[in-house]
């Protein structure tokens, strides 16, 4: 079996030789929004890439982020900063497609409490828990590839590997060091008859991750005066265990499978794709090679994800309608808080529907125009039996979306976009005992109720200037986007005292530069 | 086409949600039922059990719950999470009530104690406490033990450390030969087959050992044991009524650097940090000891003779050059007085349980009779998951005494005042060192009214 050097190693020759055939040209492919979202769709599908004529796509973005805000979840940092590097690719060489991607990205986090672990995964538990605020560093390396071959004119094997090398760190006391990899085999192969393209696929993965929560001055890890210094394992949604191990080991395996199907309806193109993924997450508090080894806890999560995407192109004008949808169902099992792995404690469901409409129009004059809207439905349910606490909520967001296109002459561009919206909780339910209460109910859960019952206005500015003046052939862009959401004001329960409770707003904002290749 | 596919979605959903349920156990919080009782052949008056203290430990993170039983005693916990917790319990009658209940007079307050430790309650639970008596022995009781030390770089580290002890009459008392005991106990919470339920040893287990009565409840075991020296009269060294003896381990002033007895110079960073000893009572030189189980031995570098104070005589001590009170809470502290049948040259002494083939090099713990106890502390780490089992038989104290800073931090626990008569301060004696002892963020061995904390 390969390490995850060589993963790397590989990854990138064979990224980098599709950069290397990158040709030029196909503007309106990076015009236009809608174009990029069916490029987006296509990259790694072979079977959706069948029904659209474009041979090749390069696309290099180095871009800044800086969030900042009160208006957060309890277990995310107040500032953020993060700059990262992606390039991203396909190319049709005979008979063999060849699509990769390269991301890496670095984040600096200030005032993150009550969560000292990776931020992959928001739906899983057995973490490290304090609630001191400290800053942090984060770090991803992620490569995809994607190799087809047509066989025949109608049939396309193809391999899709993805892999992923993380680690965090923490800088204040306690101390987190948390090292993933990640990494994903998907072999499909994908069928096409006349205008209709079918594939299928299957996942094998794996994942490795330690974690170790230190302390430089173990003082506050043996007296009460910081209590929020003292670190505790969490193992469920509620229940904590105090200085249970400063050691966790995972290893986890992914199981899955999709289906991906393409057509054209007369002037439309239809996507459709559905997967579904089974990750098994195996916790233990000390390595394979050390005696003793065996399973502290168990999370098992199911997960089933769709899209659909109906795109409509005319030279004068297109539209597009996207519904995604991703739905998760979790649940765990440890001998730390019911004595059996086979008992669950933790439950998690989460539903999340986005639905999108956009229509532009005047694509074949100099200032094209765009208008959509699009809602977004989340939905989420954790809980902790044992410990008899939990936290349901379901918002919906609305969203207006305006988009206008110029293109200033032959070498240069614009295009801004402006997307109004508004966040409405439609029931947040909070349970808790006051007879078993904990750190993490107090600062976790009862924050997060504050956050999830929270309604806000916020809005979305973006804007691009591209240009093919500074390097032959090649356009560049430089983008800039702010999206500032605004609470508004609720009342506080008596009942609740969490540390933190979120308020006034959150802004995100983006600077960059993108090269089309 | 689009109906057919979101059809097909959603039987895709539904069969993996249902199929992933199946079979599967759920965790539910437990009902936990407290009945309090006493045993009414020594205790046949109506107990007023709603006065009870009640604290709850959830031992998994230290959450804490305060109590309240009604008239009848019960007390009834609903949908706590399934885990394991400690229980104590502390019911005060004042000598007035006492009165009123039984109509014969009383003089001191009466207390009815009773914890419980590491009790796994993951399925709904009866419990009952049988709350008892325990009379103080009277005289000298336990006022401050120093057993933090200051921080290892800046301060002075374990050398800081002392004992006080505090006559609690209104009469003179003499603490010639008065023997201060750190009472040990597993360093550990490890469950095996030579532990009592709470995990401590049990001692009845130990190779060769003798006993009468109950070998875990009648005695104590002890890895150090001090004497005050006493010159034959038994009256050398009174202690006045509502005063004090400091016992240090070394009696220099750690707030200014001194020369150790390797020729260096112990320097300190922040004296703030530590206390001057110069003016202990007693402390201990541990040398002649040492020269005594090892002839020749080298005299350990902070183990400083101070020759205006009188020694400690060591009659046992293991593990330790000087008197080192563990900084982070795992030795008991009791003081006694034998009588003469208990020749302290030669006690009874057993390796601890575990130890099933002793040779020659195995530490025998000395084995003291616990009716001669006059005053006991149980001593506990302030974080859950870092206490030991108890090690003091419950009668001489159902609770223990935590500092809150931590090993290192300069803390003490001392006793609290309960009450002032003419001027003489009456420390609380409840033999539950949870409710009797209080947190002195600096300790303090000088004596003043800073060195009490009030009630």
């Amino acid at each position: 079996m390969l390490k995850p050097r060589s993963f790397t190693v590989t990854y990138l020759l064979l990224f980098f030789s599709i950069l290397a055939y990158g040709q030029n040209g196909k503007d309106s492919v990076y015009f236009f929004n809608q174009d990029n979202k069916r490029i987006e769709n296509e990259l790694f599908s072979p079977t959706f890439s069948k029904n659209n004529s474009l041979n090749s796509y390069g696309f290099l973005q180095l871009d800044f982020k800086h969030e900042t805000g009160g208006f957060r979840k309890a277990q995310e940092a107040y500032t953020v900063n993060s700059p990262s590097f992606l390039a991203k690719g396909f190319n049709i060489l005979g008979k063999f497609r060849i699509a990769g991607s390269f991301e890496f990205n670095k984040s600096f986090e200030d005032s993150l409490a009550n969560g000292q672990r990776n931020n992959l995964e928001d739906l899983t538990t057995f973490y490290a828990f304090a609630n001191k605020s400290g800053t942090y560093q984060r770090q991803n390396y992620i490569i995809k590839t994607s190799l087809s071959y047509n066989v025949l004119n109608h049939i396309s094997p193809y391999l899709n590997l993805d892999y992923q090398k993380h680690w965090s760190t923490g800088s204040v006391d306690p101390r987190l060091s948390a090292n993933r990899f990640i990494y994903k085999i998907k072999p499909g192969i994908n069928v096409k008859f006349k205008n209709h393209s079918f594939g299928l696929y299957g996942i094998l993965g794996k994942a490795d991750e330690q974690v170790s929560v230190l302390y430089k001055n173990t003082s506050f890890r043996t007296n009460e005066l910081n209590p929020d210094r003292i670190y505790a394992m969490s193992y469920g949604y509620g229940y904590v265990k105090t200085l249970d191990t400063s050691a966790v080991y995972k290893y986890d395996t992914y199981k899955g499978a999709g289906i991906q199907y393409a057509t054209d309806l007369k002037n439309w193109n239809v996507q459709f794709s559905t997967e579904y993924e089974f990750y098994k997450n195996l916790i233990y508090d000390r390595s394979k090679s050390t005696p003793g080894f065996a399973t502290v806890a168990i999370f098992n999560l199911n997960t089933v994800t769709s899209s659909l995407l109906f795109s409509k192109n005319t030279p004068q004008n297109s539209q597009q309608i996207m519904l995604d949808l991703a739905y998760n169902e979790g649940y765990d099992g440890n001998l730390r808080s019911s004595g059996s792995l086979n008992k669950v404690n933790y439950r998690v469901n989460t539903l999340n529907i986005n639905a999108t409409y956009h229509y532009l129009w005047d694509k074949h004059k100099r200032y094209a125009k765009e208008l959509g809207f699009a809602v977004h439905y989340n939905q989420s349910d954790k809980k902790d039996l044992g410990q008899s606490d939990g936290l349901a909520y379901e918002q919906v967001q609305l969203s207006i979306k305006a988009k206008f296109y110029h293109q200033i002459d032959k070498q240069s561009s614009y295009k801004i976009y402006f997307s109004p919206y508004c966040t409405i909780p439609i029931e947040t339910n909070l349970k808790f005992n006051p007879n078993s209460l904990t750190e993490f109910i107090r600062n976790v859960v009862f924050t997060d109720y504050y956050y999830y019952n929270s309604k806000a206005l916020g809005a979305e500015l973006f804007g691009e200037y591209f240009s093919s003046k500074l390097i032959k052939n090649q356009q560049l862009g430089f983008y800039a986007q702010a999206n500032i959401r605004n609470q508004f004001k609720q009342d506080l329960r008596a009942d609740l005292n969490p540390t933190f409770v979120p308020n006034s707003n959150r802004a995100i904002f983006h600077i960059g530069i993108n090269l089309y290749l | 086409m689009k109906q057919k596919l979101s059809i097909l979605l959603v039987l895709f959903i539904a069969i993996i949600t249902s199929s992933c349920k199946k079979n599967q156990e759920e965790a539910r919080p437990v009902n936990v039922n407290i009945q309090l009782s006493v045993d009414p052949n020594k205790v046949w008056f109506e107990v007023p059990y709603e006065k009870a203290q009640i604290t709850l430990i959830n031992k998994a993170n230290n959450s804490k719950y305060d109590l309240k039983a009604n008239h009848q005693g019960q007390v009834a916990l609903e949908s706590i999470v399934p885990g394991v917790y400690s229980i104590n319990v502390s019911l005060k009658i004042s000598a007035s009530e006492y009165t009123d209940l039984t109509g014969a007079y009383r003089e001191n307050d009466y207390y009815l104690n009773y914890s419980l430790d590491n009790q796994s309650y993951f399925n709904n639970s009866d419990v009952t406490i049988q709350l008892i008596n325990s009379e103080v022995a009277g005289g000298f009781v336990i006022k401050q033990i120093y057993y933090a030390g200051s921080n290892a770089a800046t301060g002075a580290s374990f050398r800081d450390q002392f004992i006080e002890i505090y006559n609690n009459t209104a009469e003179t008392l003499y603490a010639d030969s008065l023997l201060i005991a750190f009472v040990y106990g597993k360093t550990n919470k490890t469950a095996d087959n030579v532990s009592l339920a709470n995990n401590q040893f049990d001692w009845s287990k130990s190779y060769g050992i003798t006993y009468t009565g109950n070998a875990n409840e009648d005695y104590v075991y002890v890895k150090a044991l001090f004497m005050i020296p006493s010159d034959g009269t038994g009256k050398k060294y009174p202690v006045l009524a509502g005063k004090s003896i400091v016992i240090a381990q070394t009696a220099l002033d750690h707030t200014k650097p001194y020369s150790t007895n390797a020729g260096t110079t112990q320097n300190i960073t922040n004296p703030d940090l530590t206390v001057n000893l110069i003016n202990a009572d007693f402390e201990v030189w541990m040398y002649p000891y040492e020269q005594k189980m090892e002839p020749g031995r080298t005299m350990y570098g902070s183990d400083i003779r101070n020759p205006n104070v009188p020694n400690m005589e060591t009659i046992f001590a293991t593990s330790m050059r000087d008197m080192l009170l563990t900084p982070q809470g795992k030795d008991s502290y009791a003081i006694l007085k034998v009588d003469k049948k208990i020749d302290l040259n030669n006690l009874p002494a057993f390796p601890i349980p575990t130890v099933t083939t002793p040779t020659t090099a195995t530490v025998r713990y000395p084995q003291l009779p616990a009716k001669y106890i006059i005053d006991a502390v149980e001593i506990e780490a302030v974080i859950a998951s870092d206490q030991t089992p108890r090690r003091l038989p419950m009668r001489f104290d159902a609770g223990a005494a935590f500092i809150t800073g931590g090993p290192y931090s300069s803390q003490s626990v001392v006793r609290i005042t309960q009450k002032t008569v003419a001027g003489r301060r009456i420390l609380q004696d409840t033999n539950n060192s949870r409710v009797d002892f209080k947190v002195l963020n600096k300790a303090n061995p000088y004596k003043d009214n800073a060195s009490f904390i009030d009630q």
